[in-house]
């Protein structure tokens, strides 16, 4: 099996974690590897929680705004 | 935010590439399924972490522990504050000018505090000569010198 | 519904009508019988034990007549009520005196034979009349072969035959041999567009769900080959077009141009003979046909119309006028497809407009008989526990189960830290899982939940509520997103969608465990409305609010009030748009509560729902206003195509151009002999990706006056689908009768304006013929569709959400579609998207109601995601208060030092403050750092488990 990447996305609640949600109701698709925290806005984003984020095993991070 | 990330990464070893940011509006689903999809396929062909770098799991564990550290240290914290409030101020939210600004005022404390962080905590596993701190590190010899001149110091005061 | 039945304010009687109504708007009585129900509401638990022993059969009509249910149930079990009752045409006992086996299996002793009809007088100000629509004649359905042959089946039936709790289990079976159907064909306008069964207008909504059936259908059964049958594709609202190409593209849709007449049996199978526009005949066989039926005025129409002494149209539906499209007559209102074939949108919008009519009229009474909702005081005990979460997992009907698997799901949820409770359910959102979950968070002390189901962005309000009612805080629940962003996007791999669900559902849990009890905050409403845009969308929400009770500022960019209108001469309806224009106009001048400003623009906008403050720059300088909301009516424009000869041939004119001319009589149009229409230039994929709606009607209704004008005349219009919904096809009709000619051309084929001499020419592609062919034109006259303001300054400032075209996002197309995502913010006409002037008008009044909500409660609810300040730890930097984008942090002394204090109000809970605090001396509610750390040290706890296992596969 080919290796499966994990990620964990940060996505703000106004822009990309609507945007994932409206790419839902349209039944787009795309691949599973990705996880997601909700967070207000990407202002919260704080260095601590990228290195966390690989400090765990994260594959990669993807912070959407 | 993302180039301080992306700087600490750099100082540890982490492929920069592994982070990435961008924008989506909500109206945007399309977008966001593409954003998501390249990036799967960009960290698909890295491999898994540590692969790509070359790093073992627990060298790997062992320096994102000390930027972990960094990330919580107060005193870099301030300097990371005082850095984006200025940012602010000049009102130049350009990609060149931040990094700029990032490379002047924060990669040296980058630098500084996690190679600190990991010379001490491989001095307190025991004796290592300067190669075997280099080699674990990454660090230049003059910068571990300095290091270890400000940790002689530390010890005296 | 939910939220109807939780309303304290709502009182529901099922099972009612109303006899009589008497007095004046404003002071109505109405007579209503209620039927009894046999079952007690208040008591029923809605255990199902009645339903379960209930020996007597009866036809199941919810489920279409798929099915058999009992004479004791509940028609489906998010019922509202939710209670059973007994069937007083089926029950043994009320028809023979025996049985009463119910009584005895009831375990609250609700059953209650002894009720009888109750007559009640109701005091009442105003009526809104929602009865909905009608079925299709029997006769219509019957040419198809409906009843005739069994796997002839209405749309209605596939509806119910999809449904995960419906006759079939969602599998989709034809009825003749409950085998899957291979080939299915969906036959369009089946009671609609039919003269024969008097249903000569079109039901507006039919191609859109034959496309979303014929999606779903794909989606049980991948391997189905299905067929569209369409006579014109109208896909006329916002976002439809890109949604049916979409659903072509990606299912692998058939979509034919062609009306077919009957339907046969041939050896078990079922034979369409068709004419396609090529004049070609074909002969199809297929496993299951479906008739996509009409939606007819509701049966009893005329004896409401009655009772209610309102008139009707032709067809049954309550007629209404353009100026005024939601009253029947003062005090009488309409919402829905009662007032004409439409869709749940704009039923939706209705059903605000017809709120915001009533809430005009009864404007002085408000508030007089309200009832506020109290809330249960906190268990303290409850909330001093360690934390015991809680999990649900939300089936969502097929949506999530027909992908994750909810029951792994579950079980691995059950053996998470912290997780005391682990269940699934069918519908979590339902008024009888909240319920529920109420009691199980008493019987199991719980106190703090996990949601697996939808997006916390529509849901989590609800959520919240149950848990306030619960006794509990309700910053105390988190949702896992497992349906939008994972069982919707990840349908062709369930093993790794479920994966995923249960990641989510642990990194859920993690943060549940962390998330602490929050205060609601209350804010004081400043109560009046800025309107921006003085056309008639601007002007008619303006005089709805202000009629309410509440200022308004209606701001216009033009020296003038009336935007777009001013131009428009005529309209399909027949009214004066120009007396609409100019009533409109007196209406808002002379009221007291409007302040008009014209040549004027909104410069800045800042604040928040309840308390904004803006700049308005006149010629006469700058004002500022405090207001507590914001309507954007900031309308579009006439696109301008490129191409055409538009611009370079004095004989080429836009529909608008061409109205004018026709309003100044037959003189203005000197020789002109003959017309050439074409629809769609430089719209639905030319230069404007969308459909604009109204120039189908608009081109009909020229070529109608164009022709009175010249009886002798001649009117050929080009066009891709004649979009002529609702009762707007009569009009298209008559056009053909007057002898207008229509001709489809294809996108790959669009006619082309050549000059030619002195005149002009129109190449076109004619499918009959299969030739290219020329027509000579006095005046081209080209439908060029409606764009938007892409730099519209409002929704910069204000930062709403577009749509790629640049019409204002709504919060939700069908639960808020007047709402934008920023709160305090309503959007109405064209700036939403184009439509034709009475869906304008009624929209202006749903924005218009929306928008008046928070200034009639006078205060707002500002959800508790705002940062706070440990005054102890801070050091008094600076930092947060230098970041915060909205000043919401100001510094103060506290014992002679400088410390950071948030204005809670003004805070919009980015959390930048806190990423920047050097000391961590900054939280932010319900998103603090411990609580984002334990969800990403949930995150990588699966690595860490899957290490274990190789560590144990090694070892063993």
């Amino acid at each position: 099996m080919g290796f499966e990447p994990r990620i964990l996305s940060f996505l703000c609640n106004w822009c990309c974690y609507a945007a994932a949600d409206s790419a839902g109701v349209a039944r787009f698709s795309y691949p599973p590897n990705n996880r997601v925290i909700r967070i207000m806005c990407t202002g919260r984003m704080d260095p601590r929680f990228v290195v966390e984020a690989f400090y765990v095993g994260s594959d990669g991070v993807f912070v959407g705004g | 935010m993302a180039e301080t990330v992306r700087r600490i990464l750099d100082t540890v070893g982490v492929k920069r590439d592994r982070f990435y940011i961008d924008w989506a509006s909500a109206a945007e689903g399309p977008r966001f399924v593409q954003l998501l999809t390249d990036f799967t396929e960009r960290i698909r062909n890295l491999g898994p972490l540590g692969e790509a770098e070359g790093l073992s799991r627990e060298r790997l564990q062992f320096r994102l522990e000390a930027a972990r550290k960094l990330c919580s240290n107060m005193q870099f914290r301030a300097q990371y504050g005082n850095l984006a409030r200025e940012i602010k101020k000049l009102g130049d939210y350009s990609p060149e000018n931040i990094a700029q600004l990032v490379e002047k005022k924060l990669v040296p404390q980058i630098r500084k505090r996690i190679l600190e962080t990991e010379v001490r905590e491989l001095l307190s596993r025991g004796p290592q000569s300067v190669d075997a701190l280099a080699e674990a590190t990454g660090a230049s010899p003059e910068e571990l010198a300095g290091i270890l001149e400000a940790m002689e110091k530390g010890k005296k005061s | 519904m939910v939220e109807a039945g939780r309303s304290p304010n709502i009182e529901i009687l099922t099972l009612a009508e109303v006899e009589a109504l008497s007095g004046r708007p404003g002071n109505f009585k109405a007579r209503v019988k209620v039927k009894p129900r046999y079952i007690d509401p208040e008591k029923c638990t809605a255990c199902g034990q009645c339903m379960q022993y209930c020996p007597r059969e009866a036809v199941d009509e919810y489920n279409e007549r798929l099915d058999f249910t009992r004479a004791a149930r509940i028609d489906f079990p998010q019922a509202v009520p939710t209670a059973y009752y007994i069937d007083e045409e089926r029950c043994l006992h009320l028809n023979h005196e025996t049985c009463m086996i119910c009584t005895n299996v009831c375990g609250p002793k609700a059953i209650d034979f002894s009720q009888k009809p109750e007559v009640r007088e109701l005091e009442v100000g105003a009526v809104v009349l929602t009865p909905g629509f009608g079925e299709v004649p029997d006769a219509a359905l019957e040419k198809y072969g409906y009843g005739i042959y069994p796997d002839v089946m209405t749309s209605l039936e596939i509806e119910r035959l999809m449904c995960v709790s419906g006759p079939s289990g969602g599998e989709i079976l034809r009825p003749s041999d409950l085998s899957h159907p291979r080939k299915i064909a969906f036959l369009q306008c089946v009671g609609s567009r039919d003269v024969s069964c008097g249903r000569p207008f079109c039901s507006s909504v039919c191609c859109m769900y034959a496309m979303k059936e014929a999606s779903m259908l794909k989606e049980h059964a991948p391997e189905a080959e299905i067929t569209l049958f369409f006579m014109d594709v109208r896909t006329q609202g916002k976002g439809f077009d890109a949604a049916f190409e979409r659903a072509v593209e990606k299912y692998g849709l058939r979509t034919v141009y062609a009306r077919v007449p009957k339907v046969e049996e041939v050896s078990g199978r079922l034979g369409l003979t068709y004419v396609t526009e090529d004049g070609e005949v074909h002969r199809e066989l297929f496993d299951l046909v479906v008739l996509s039926v009409g939606l007819s005025a509701p049966a009893g129409a005329e004896d409401l119309a009655r009772r209610f002494g309102i008139e009707l149209n032709p067809f049954g539906f309550a007629r209404t006028s353009v100026a005024d499209p939601l009253t029947a007559k003062p005090g009488i209102y309409v919402a829905g497809a009662f007032q004409g074939p439409k869709d749940i949108p704009e039923s939706v919008m209705q059903a605000s407009g017809a709120a915001a009519k009533v809430s005009e009229l009864l404007a002085e009474a408000r508030g007089k008989d309200q009832v506020a909702k109290e809330f249960p005081p906190e268990d303290q005990d409850l909330l001093s526990l360690p934390p015991r979460v809680g999990v649900f997992v939300c089936h969502c009907g097929v949506n999530i189960a027909g992908v994750v698997d909810v029951e792994r799901v579950k079980e691995y949820a059950a053996q998470l830290p912290g997780v005391v409770y682990a269940d699934t359910t069918v519908y979590s959102c339902a008024q009888d899982s909240l319920e529920r979950l109420k009691e199980i968070i008493r019987e199991h002390k719980l106190n703090r939940l996990v949601i697996a189901a939808c997006s916390p962005r529509t849901h989590e309000p609800l959520f919240q509520e149950t848990l306030r009612e619960a006794g509990l805080n309700l910053a105390l629940v988190e949702m896992a997103n497992i349906r939008d962003q994972c069982a919707w996007v990840h349908a062709d791999d369930p093993e790794a969608a479920t994966r995923k669900a249960m990641d989510q559902v642990r990194m859920a849990v993690a943060k549940a465990r962390r998330l602490r009890p929050l205060e609601l905050q209350k804010v004081k409403v400043t109560p009046g409305a800025l309107v921006v845009g003085g056309g008639a969308a601007g002007m008619a929400a303006a005089l709805s609010i202000a009629e309410q009770g509440y200022e308004v500022y209606l701001v216009e960019r033009e020296p003038e009030l009336g935007g777009n209108l001013r131009r428009v001469r005529f309209l399909a309806e027949g009214e004066d748009p120009q007396k609409i224009l100019k009533d409109l106009i007196r209406r808002v001048e002379k009221h007291p509560r409007i302040r008009v400003y014209t040549s004027a623009s909104v410069e800045n906008i800042s604040g928040y729902v309840g308390n904004f403050t803006s700049t308005v720059r006149t010629q006469a300088g700058s004002e500022v206003i405090n207001h507590g909301v914001v309507v954007v009516a900031t309308g579009g424009r006439e696109h301008r195509p490129s191409g055409y000869l538009y611009g370079e041939s004095p004989k080429v004119v836009t529909q608008l151009e061409f109205e004018e001319k026709l309003s100044r009589g037959k003189r203005s149009l000197g020789k002109v002999k003959r017309v050439v229409m074409i629809q769609c230039a430089g719209s639905r994929g030319e230069e404007l990706p969308h459909c604009s709606k109204l120039c189908c009607q608009q081109a009909v209704k020229n070529a109608l006056r164009f022709k009175e004008l010249h009886p002798d005349g001649e009117v050929i219009v080009l066009y891709r689908d004649m979009r002529t919904y609702g009762f707007y096809e009569e009009l298209y009709r008559e056009a053909r009768k007057r002898g207008v000619v229509f001709l489809r051309y294809t996108p790959e084929r669009r006619p082309r304006v050549e000059k030619k001499g002195r005149g002009v020419v129109v190449q076109a592609y004619d499918a009959l013929l299969k030739e290219e062919v020329e027509i000579p034109a006095d005046l081209v006259v080209l439908s060029v569709g409606i764009e938007a303001d892409k730099e519209n300054p409002v929704a910069q400032i204000l930062k709403t959400p577009l749509t790629s075209e640049g019409f204002i996002l709504e919060a939700h197309v069908k639960l808020k579609p007047v709402e934008v995502a920023v709160d305090g913010v309503y959007v109405c006409g064209l700036a939403h998207g184009p439509k034709p002037l009475s869906e304008v008008l009624a929209q202006a009044r749903a924005a218009a109601a929306k928008a008046v909500v928070p200034l009639a409660k006078g205060f707002v609810e500002v959800p508790p995601i705002v940062s706070s300040v440990d005054q102890k730890k801070c050091i008094g930097c600076g930092i947060c208060a230098a970041l915060c984008p909205y000043s919401a942090i100001e510094m103060v002394k506290v014992d002679k030092r400088r410390k950071a204090q948030v204005i809670s109000a003004a805070c919009k809970g980015c959390g930048v403050c806190g990423s920047h605090c050097p000391v961590f001396a900054i939280s932010l509610g319900g998103f603090t750092d411990e609580a984002i750390l334990e969800q990403i040290r949930a995150f990588g706890l699966e690595e860490a488990q899957e290490a274990e296992k190789e560590v144990e596969k090694e070892a063993a």
